[in-house]
């Protein structure tokens, strides 16, 4: 099933399609989408409300089957495995990040980030929870309850989740979604940094170009298909990557109609 | 019209949408319903049939007006100077003296109805039969005919037919008859209650004076006397005047009229059906309450679910008023409906019940007898119904007011939690402690004065009231209750589940609102069954016979034996030695000096007999293997078995010692039977408990004077029998060996009782009679003890099946209040999926729910329901007539268990289920859900 994580790209998909509906109401939400990601490598999906950004991260994190392609993690067929193999795969390797309301209210701080511990062994790895709890700069509230954290925190907390298994990939749907645009900015330098330490792959769903720019590469989807790639390094400053991003969503729309 | 079209429309597309939460709604309204009807029409099926049977009753045939019968049924003749007077009333058509009295059949055995065995006979002159003659003849006029007719009952209980013999038993000897008629009967036997019954309905068998005479030993005493008046309508004024003659007969006689308009005993037949009535509406208002719980809870439990739809509605639509109204109108629409499934469900049940009888006994009860449900029970059922889920919609339509659409529409933070209740806890132990402090202070007698001064002006029961004082006080504490089985019970089931304990932290308190109701609503049921099986077994144990008595009380009647044959019996083999008290029994009347003073003035007015048992102390108390090894709880046995040979000092049972507050040293005096104005004062040298000596005396035929017995006194045997003129020894009380059956003892005693007869005894209420056979029984104390939890099972569980039903149909409450867990917390399942949650740990979660609920519920109900019976015992000892007992407190385990096993399995099937629905669903199912919802 998997061979040693090193030799691979941290994730790759080849022609990933998902259809929804039935007969004359099918709709392809997302079609033929072919990625790769190295190890450490940091990208954004970008595109407008109902491209595919969402259900293709879902897809990838197995949370819902492909209609047709593949998606292989570190090495590993995701969906060749069975459920509950599956599960415990992205118990190990994949960290997920939503929106928000990413904790469990009745755990702390430090027990919301040390869940797929508690899921497994079950053993808490002091350690690399305290580590963690220390680069998120998060001690403060490691033993409160979400209700008393605010928004930022708890997507550091989020962030923390994410990262204490040690995966090889990280799955983020919108971070800073519910965040004003200061701790939007602040998440993303926690997270890029984070990242980069730890050598995970990011994939990064975003329909804010500011947020998307923090990425090394930016996919654009459109109706369910990849329309664009570009690095964010080709760009001289944010306000150009913007309008890049604007006029290709636009032209991509009015080929469409 | 057009919007109140658009909210129904509403109203059915969201409940369609939702179809298992709408249709366990409709289930639990439905079953509830279902209750109330049955419970309903049970009653009133009882009260009809008990009606119609005393209908039935009233209506037989009787050829007679009037019976005049001894007043005092101690003395079991009528005074004949007061019968001639009566002949001589120019109203008398027809009078005609009979004997009535108890005989033993011997061949074919007489098939008893009660406790009291035997059968009736009537010894009568009369020259017609006393009631309808269903078939072959009445008697020939030949007093000594060998010829007997039988009560219709009594004939269809022995299988006896026209032609057929019958050998009959009694004092005087054994007479073969032949059966040649039969009367139609209401029911045969003694005299039910107080309403005068005449020949007809008195005896089973009807024989010639002679015939009688023979059979008892005595034919000169007549004790019912029948009349027929020249003119019915002057009956009333008959029976009142000769009624006031008769109380200054020696003795005194009453005269009552046996006709339906006259004689009918309002109070009898009104004191029967009221107190079915009483029954049927208590039991109804506990169904009404359970059933108007269930729906309460099981349409509350989405309450949270629905305010954001609400505030978006609000939004977008609808003003406040609309929005209230809608969810009223969706409340009544499913209260409406699942009344009318309710009520259908009934139907088919009455008459699935009804079909079903032919074959199973079970369903031959009168409810199932009609197919109709009564309007008392439809309207019940109805204002169950809709009272309850009005009910419920309040909560969420005081939050639809309440909430400001743009606080739920706008992102936020993750909603504070609720604090903890602390206030609605403190008021709750508060109220817990009520009942609890009156038991305490009632063992103090101004308290006891002034709670029966309240009773007896206001008609408020203190106790009662802090009975429901105590109820809601549980309800109130739930929280607490909740939250230490949380964080008690939480890890231990993590533990057994195999999931991190902190992921079950706040599986209850996360919604505690949602999960008080559920616990209540199971609690309802299984608070009250453990109530009902700590309470009825707890108030048996007075009553039920151990050790403390020996185990075989041989009766030899009528005569008994003579001093000389007492140690025959004694030697006779299987008897342990040392181990068989011979007892000289008489059962006075206290004195009525004694009954106007203070400590007897509690007294029941039935019950101022007292059972003296004249044995020896040393042989009965003393010694290392006392015959009756009670345990004292004042004095001690060195000194009582040292005193009573001394003179009259007596050991009295606890009962009398709590009843009228005498103990060792005090005094108290009876009236010698049969020697008016002789009088015995004791002085109590010790009191003992000793359990179940109720039912053996009663069994064993002991209390020749009166029914009851305030107490068994032990006393010196022979001062005992020079006392009362004892001369015979009637009763023995023995240990044998284990492998002695009563049949065996019974046997080894009749040679010796029989070769002690042929002698005229005076026997209690009869007078002098010849005794040419006499009778052993034998109370075995193994046989009582099983006959008594027989029956008391019986009715215990009688009883217990109303809080088992409820507790199956509020397990529907845990079912809903799971899924509504569920619906609640979508995206966190979703989020827990995503992070690595198999489907199997997400199962042992759901899962988890419902059993910590049913901790917290059954911690509740374990405590509530001990509590409840320890007060309700202790209150009945000293508010109710309970002979002054305090009974321990007695937990059946076994059942127990089995109750708690049925919830125990009924929580745990309605957390199976939903956690199996759930956990088969893809994460991704959650996360769309559960993104709707937040």
């Amino acid at each position: 099933m998997s061979t040693p994580t090193q030799a691979f790209p941290a994730l790759e998909t080849t022609l990933l399609t998902k259809r929804f509906g039935r007969g004359e109401e099918v709709v392809e939400a997302v079609k033929d989408v072919s990625i790769r990601l190295e190890k450490g490598d940091f990208v954004a999906v970008m595109g407008a409300s109902g491209s595919g950004k969402s259900t293709l991260l879902h897809m990838i994190a197995g949370l819902t089957q492909p209609d047709e392609g593949s998606v292989w993690i570190a090495g590993s067929d995701v969906f060749a495995m069975s459920d509950r193999q599956r599960t415990l795969f992205r118990r190990r390797e994949i960290g997920l990040i939503f929106q928000a309301f990413n904790l469990i209210p009745s755990l702390t701080g430090e027990e919301n980030i040390a869940v797929p511990i508690l899921l497994g062994s079950g053993n808490h790895e002091a350690d690399r929870v305290g580590s963690l709890i220390e680069r998120l700069g998060i001690e403060r509230i490691r033993h409160r309850r979400p209700d008393s954290m605010s928004g930022g925190e708890q997507q550091r907390v989020a962030i923390g989740r994410a990262l204490v298994a040690n995966p090889a990939l990280i799955l983020a749907d919108e971070p800073t979604g519910s965040l004003d645009s200061i701790n939007g900015r602040k998440l993303c330098d926690n997270f890029s940094r984070l990242c980069h330490e730890d050598g995970a792959a990011v994939l990064m769903v975003t329909h804010n170009p500011v947020v998307a720019f923090y990425a090394e590469r930016v996919l654009v989807l459109h109706d369910g298909r990849l329309v664009h790639k570009c690095c964010t390094k080709d760009y001289r400053s944010i306000q150009d990557f913007t309008c890049d991003c604007v006029d290709r969503t636009k032209a991509n729309a009015e080929d469409v109609n | 019209m057009k919007g109140i079209i658009v909210l129904i429309k509403l109203i059915l597309i969201e409940n369609l949408r939702n179809r298992a939460r709408t249709l366990l709604a409709l289930l639990g309204i439905a079953v509830s319903v279902c209750l109330v009807v049955w419970v309903i029409r049970g009653y009133e099926a009882t009260a009809a049939s008990t009606q119609q049977a005393r209908q039935a009753a009233s209506e037989q045939p009787e050829r007679y007006d009037v019976i005049v019968s001894p007043k005092d049924r101690t003395k079991q003749f009528i005074d004949p100077a007061f019968l001639a007077q009566i002949r001589k009333d120019p109203l008398v058509a027809e009078i005609d003296e009979a004997v009535t009295s108890r005989i033993r059949g011997i061949d074919p055995p007489i098939q008893t109805l009660g406790p009291f065995g035997g059968a009736s006979l009537l010894g009568t002159a009369a020259k017609e039969a006393p009631g309808e003659l269903t078939d072959g003849y009445w008697l020939s006029e030949d007093p000594d005919v060998e010829e007997a007719v039988l009560s219709s009952s009594f004939q269809q209980r022995q299988q006896l037919w026209i032609g057929d013999e019958i050998t009959i038993g009694g004092n005087g000897g054994e007479v073969t008859l032949t059966v040649v008629g039969t009367v139609q009967t209401s029911g045969g036997g003694p005299a039910m209650g107080r309403a005068p019954m005449g020949p007809s309905r008195t005896a089973d068998i009807c024989v010639r004076p002679g015939i009688a005479g023979r059979v008892n030993g005595y034919t000169d005493r007549p004790n019912l006397v029948s009349i027929v008046l020249k003119d019915k309508a002057a009956i009333a004024g008959f029976v009142k005047t000769w009624a006031e003659k008769g109380v200054d007969a020696t003795p005194p006689a009453a005269v009552r009229s046996l006709r339906r308009t006259d004689s009918d005993d309002p109070m009898m037949g009104g004191q029967m059906t009221g107190m079915i009535r009483v029954q049927e509406m208590n039991a109804s208002f506990l169904a009404f309450l359970a059933a108007a719980f269930i729906i309460f809870t099981t349409l509350n439990a989405t309450v949270r679910e629905r305010t954001r739809q609400h505030a978006i509605l609000r939004a977008v639509a609808l003003s406040r008023t609309q929005l209230v109204f809608m969810i009223a109108l969706e409340a009544i629409l499913l209260a409406a409906a699942g009344w009318a499934l309710g009520l259908l469900f009934a139907v088919v049940f009455l008459n699935a019940g009804n079909s079903l009888g032919a074959w199973f006994p079970a369903f031959r009860a009168p409810v199932f007898a009609s197919h109709t449900l009564g309007a008392n029970a439809v309207l019940f059922s109805g204002i169950a119904a809709l009272g309850a889920a009005l009910a419920a919609a309040i909560l969420p339509a005081w939050q639809a007011l309440k909430v400001k659409p743009i606080d739920i529409l706008s992102r936020q933070e993750q909603p504070a939690q609720r604090r903890f209740p602390w206030l609605v806890v403190t008021i709750g132990l508060v109220l817990i402690a009520v009942n609890p402090l009156i038991v305490y202070l009632a063992r103090f007698e101004f308290v006891r004065d002034l709670l029966s001064h309240i009773i007896g002006r206001t008609g408020f029961s203190p106790p009662l009231i802090g009975c429901v004082a105590m109820i809601i006080g549980f309800a109130m504490i739930t929280p607490l209750v909740v939250r230490l089985t949380e964080a008690l019970f939480g890890p231990v089931l993590a533990r057994i589940l195999g999931i991190d304990r902190r992921f079950l932290r706040q599986q209850l308190s996360g919604n505690m609102r949602r999960t008080v109701g559920t616990t209540i609503a199971l609690s309802t049921g299984l608070a009250l069954f453990v109530t009902v099986q700590v309470w009825g077994y707890s108030m048996l144990v007075p009553f039920t016979p151990d050790k403390t008595l020996p185990r075989m009380l041989v009766t030899i009647h009528p005569a008994g034996l003579p001093e000389s044959a007492v140690n025959e019996v004694r030697n006779i083999p299987g008897v342990r030695p040392g181990q068989c008290l011979a007892m000289a029994v008489e059962q006075p009347k206290l004195t009525d000096e004694m009954l106007a003073s203070k400590p007897f003035a509690t007294v029941d007015p039935q019950q101022q007999h007292v059972l003296i048992i004249g044995v020896d102390p040393q042989q009965a108390f003393g010694g290392s293997d006392p015959v009756v090894p009670a345990s004292f709880i004042q004095g001690n046995i060195k000194d009582a078995a040292r005193k009573l040979p001394e003179g009259r000092y007596c050991i009295v049972p606890d009962n009398f010692h709590t009843q009228t507050g005498l103990g060792v040293g005090d005094k108290f005096s009876v009236a010698v039977p049969d020697k008016p104005g002789q009088s015995v004062e004791y002085t109590i040298a010790g009191v003992v408990a000793i359990p179940g000596w109720n039912w053996f005396t009663k069994f064993a035929e002991i209390r020749q004077r009166s029914g009851r017995a305030l107490a068994l006194i032990f006393t010196d045997y022979n001062q005992t029998k020079a006392d009362y003129g004892i001369s015979r020894i009637s009763y023995f009380w023995m240990n044998t060996d284990d492998a002695v059956t009563p049949q065996d003892m019974k046997d080894r005693i009749l040679p010796i009782a029989d070769r002690n007869a042929g002698v005229r005894v005076n026997v209690p209420s009869v007078g002098e009679t010849y005794v040419a056979k006499q009778y052993i029984m034998i109370t075995d104390r193994f046989d009582l003890t099983k006959r008594l939890m027989g029956r008391a099972n019986s009715i215990i569980w009688s009883i217990t099946w109303f809080p088992l039903i409820a507790l199956v149909i509020t397990s529907l409450a845990v079912f809903n209040t799971v899924l509504a867990s569920v619906r609640a917390r979508f995206w966190q399942i979703g989020i827990l999926r995503g992070v690595g949650l198999t489907r199997s740990q997400l199962f042992r979660m759901i899962l988890s729910e419902s059993l910590m609920i049913f901790g917290a519920a059954g911690t509740l109900s374990l405590i509530s329901g001990v509590l409840l019976a320890w007060c309700g015992t202790n209150i009945c000892t000293y508010f109710f007539f309970f002979a002054g007992r305090t009974p321990p407190i007695v937990l059946p385990w076994g059942t127990l268990a089995l109750g708690f096993g049925i919830a125990f399995a009924l929580c745990g099937i309605a957390g199976l289920i939903p956690a199996a629905l759930v956990a088969a669903r893809e994460p991704l199912t959650f996360i769309q859900k559960g993104r709707l919802a937040v």
